[in-house]
């Protein structure tokens, strides 16, 4: 088992608070077919914002599972909006956005 | 399923100072009512010194004072905590404009998943009389308390009683009639009898340090239930655990009502554990043998149990009251989010997300029978799994009252030495049941579902899995079983049933009569007509007709289209129609056999 977030397929209810919650690298989406969550394993950097924000303990982290901030730095570094001026820096946002869909995706 | 959002009037049907005093009354009225039953109790126990002065009057008071104590206090701190609250709805708060946009959008890119709803619905919380008796706090606590005054009575009169079952309150209240009607509950309403089961209201006093109000506070380590163990099987092999040691002890009766009085202290006991460790109501969901039967058969009632109105507002709500709980409401006690619920296997109708939801989006509407067992996108396979192997316990249930399987039982029980075992823990003289055969029959089901679902795999040319077959399929399964089970306890309720009226006179056979229906000579059987077998036999055929539309309507709606369809769907229609064929046989030979036999009327 990895050091990432675990749900709980059985309590999961899809009320995407989790998602909500994980703002930073986004790791967890929604099985829009299944009604569940599903957590990333490159993105999920295990800060555990996701157990404390669900009501049902339907997500929760291994005991053993510490931060990875190498790893919530590396992706915030990728993702990270750089601070520009102009039409040019709007085009960069857009293409960023995409790229972050995409990561979000795979 | 997004759904146009209905217009809620902000304001109130009824005077104000009306609602003011029916919440300050209410409560009080509930309380007076168990101080009452407690005076009367205690009236005739005092004048029968002989009773009085016995071991049999220090455990009368020695339960009963302490448990009256408890509620009182705790009904008195509600009343005054709450003197002057507002519990009334103020109005629902203003539509987020977001779920006309997002919301919309999230909620169509679910439409397989949410299925739309068709046919008929009506909502019950467009009454006026149902919207302001939801919000009401004490809705839950009036629904519970005669039950638990009614089982509270049922462990005294288990353990000071009459040993002759038929003239104790505990065996008659518990197995003639409570037995009865709660599979009348479930198939009517569903999960009613969880709404007023007195096991978890105690427990959940207890949590919550309180009886109906909401405090801030709860009395427990709060643990979180252990991820691995999160499966309904866990509740499905408590329940034939429980069915097993009500064979071997005989306990529904003609054995002794000590036994009840223990399994209910018991079940009280195990759950308030619980309560106690874990969070919400986990031993509802884990711990409660009967959850598994309660929740499947629930599929068969016509109730959609509580539901967001307007899944889109659901969408953008961040809040999330009815699972996280308000300033009026606590979070859903069964993990249910109204948001995205899709059946009614896990709602408790308990009605705290419909006070606690600020845009008045929960509604309890009514449709046809049968939907909510087809009608899910999301089936899951321990339920498939559950079906099965209470099938299997039902099958054993009728079989068990063979001459046949008595005699192959009581071969087994003596070739194993397990009469020898039986006999050490005090159960029946012929060692019935044996725990091989026992677990042998139930066995058999999940194994012939699984057979079933490879077959149909077969067919399929390997495009479907057995595994999705076999939970599919198995939801087919429930309105067989639901109906079966209800015939089979037919004849024991309708028979033993009447003794009823004797026995709430005179709770503990010690010739009291408090109601003045004592003397009421009601025996058993008395109102057995010979029709009784018809009822049954018709009961299987509808379960059974039942079963084969919902097998048909899983077809249509989960594998149209897909490889052998046509063919599977004939294979699962057969396979119901041996089961109802198996049991109408059963119960029709069992009625030529064995007359006598609890399960069979009387000729």
């Amino acid at each position: 088992m990895g050091t990432i977030a675990v749900v709980n397929h059985e309590r999961c209810v899809g009320c995407e608070l989790c998602t909500r919650a994980c703002g930073v690298t986004h790791a967890i989406a929604l099985n829009l077919e299944r009604n569940w969550v599903e957590v990333s394993e490159e993105l999920c950097w295990a800060c555990g914002a996701c157990e404390r924000m669900c009501p049902f303990s339907a997500i929760m982290l291994p005991p053993w599972a510490l931060p990875n901030k190498a790893l919530r730095d590396a992706i915030y570094a990728q993702t990270r909006r750089p601070k520009k001026h102009g039409v040019a820096a709007m085009q960069d946002l857009e293409d960023e956005d995409e790229e972050l869909a995409g990561s979000r995706l795979h | 399923m997004a759904t146009p959002q209905r217009k809620v009037p902000t304001t109130s049907p009824y005077a104000r100072p009306l609602y003011k005093w029916l919440d300050r009354l209410a409560p009080i009225g509930l309380a007076l009512f168990m101080l009452t039953v407690f005076v009367d109790y205690s009236w005739w126990m005092v004048q029968s010194p002989a009773r009085m002065m016995s071991w049999r009057g220090l455990i009368f008071f020695a339960i009963w004072i302490p448990t009256t104590l408890f509620y009182v206090i705790m009904a008195v701190k509600d009343i005054v905590q709450n003197w002057n609250s507002r519990w009334e709805f103020a109005g629902p708060k203003k539509r987020n404009p977001l779920a006309d946009t997002i919301g919309v959008q999230k909620a169509d890119s679910q439409r397989e998943f949410f299925r739309s709803v068709t046919g008929k619905r009506y909502d019950l919380t467009q009454r006026p009389f149902f919207r302001w008796l939801f919000h009401r706090r004490w809705y839950q606590f009036a629904a519970q308390l005669p039950n638990v005054i009614i089982f509270n009575i049922v462990i005294i009169a288990g353990l000071i009683g009459v040993v002759n079952p038929n003239r104790n309150f505990a065996t008659v209240i518990t197995w003639y009639v409570w037995f009865g009607v709660l599979f009348v509950l479930m198939i009517g309403v569903g999960r009613a009898w969880c709404l007023i089961c007195p096991f978890s209201a105690q427990a959940e006093w207890v949590q919550r340090l309180g009886l109906f109000g909401k405090g801030k506070k709860l009395l427990t380590l709060g643990l979180k239930w252990p991820q691995k163990y999160s499966t309904l099987l866990i509740s499905v092999f408590f329940f034939l655990g429980l069915t097993w040691a009500e064979e071997f002890y005989n306990i529904a009766g003609p054995g002794k009502p000590a036994f009840t009085s223990m399994l209910v202290a018991g079940i009280i006991i195990w759950d308030l554990f619980y309560a106690l460790t874990f969070e919400r109501r986990s031993f509802c969901h884990y711990g409660c043998p009967l959850n598994g039967v309660i929740g499947v058969v629930s599929a068969v009632a016509p109730f959609e149990g509580f539901r967001a109105k307007d899944r889109s507002l659901c969408k953008t709500c961040t809040t999330k009251e009815c699972m996280k709980g308000s300033e009026r409401s606590y979070g859903c006690g069964w993990y249910e989010y109204p948001g995205s619920m899709s059946s009614n296997f896990y709602c408790g109708l308990t009605g705290e997300c419909f006070k606690g939801c600020p845009y008045e989006n929960i509604g309890l509407a009514v449709h046809a029978p049968l939907k909510e067992a087809y009608q899910p996108r999301k089936k899951r396979f321990d339920v498939a799994i559950a079906v099965t192997l209470m099938m299997g316990a039902l099958f054993f249930e009728v079989i068990n009252a063979t001459p046949q399987y008595a005699a192959f039982d009581t071969w087994l029980s003596q070739t194993t030495r397990w009469d020898v075992v039986a006999k050490l823990l005090d159960g029946q003289v012929s060692a019935y049941p044996n725990p091989l055969d026992y677990m042998g029959i139930i066995l058999l089901w999940p194994l012939f579902g699984w057979g079933v679902a490879r077959l149909g795999s077969l067919l399929s040319r390997g495009h479907i899995a057995a595994r999705e077959l076999l939970t599919r399929y198995a939801y087919g399964w429930i309105p067989l079983f639901g109906l079966g089970i209800l015939a089979r306890q037919l004849p024991k309720v309708l028979t033993n049933g009447p003794t009823i009226a004797q026995v709430i006179s005179d709770p503990f056979g010690f010739g009291w009569n408090m109601l003045g229906t004592a003397h009421l000579h009601l025996y058993a059987r008395n109102f057995a007509p010979g029709w009784i077998l018809y009822v049954q036999l018709g009961l299987v055929v509808v379960g059974g007709a039942a079963s084969m539309f919902v097998t048909q309507k899983i077809t249509q709606l989960d594998f149209h289209g897909r490889p052998g369809a046509r063919a599977i769907n004939w294979l699962m229609q057969g396979v119901i129609v041996l089961q109802m064929g198996l049991l109408l046989a059963l119960y029709f030979y069992i009625a030529l056999v064995d007359p006598g036999h609890p399960l069979s009327p009387p000729f």
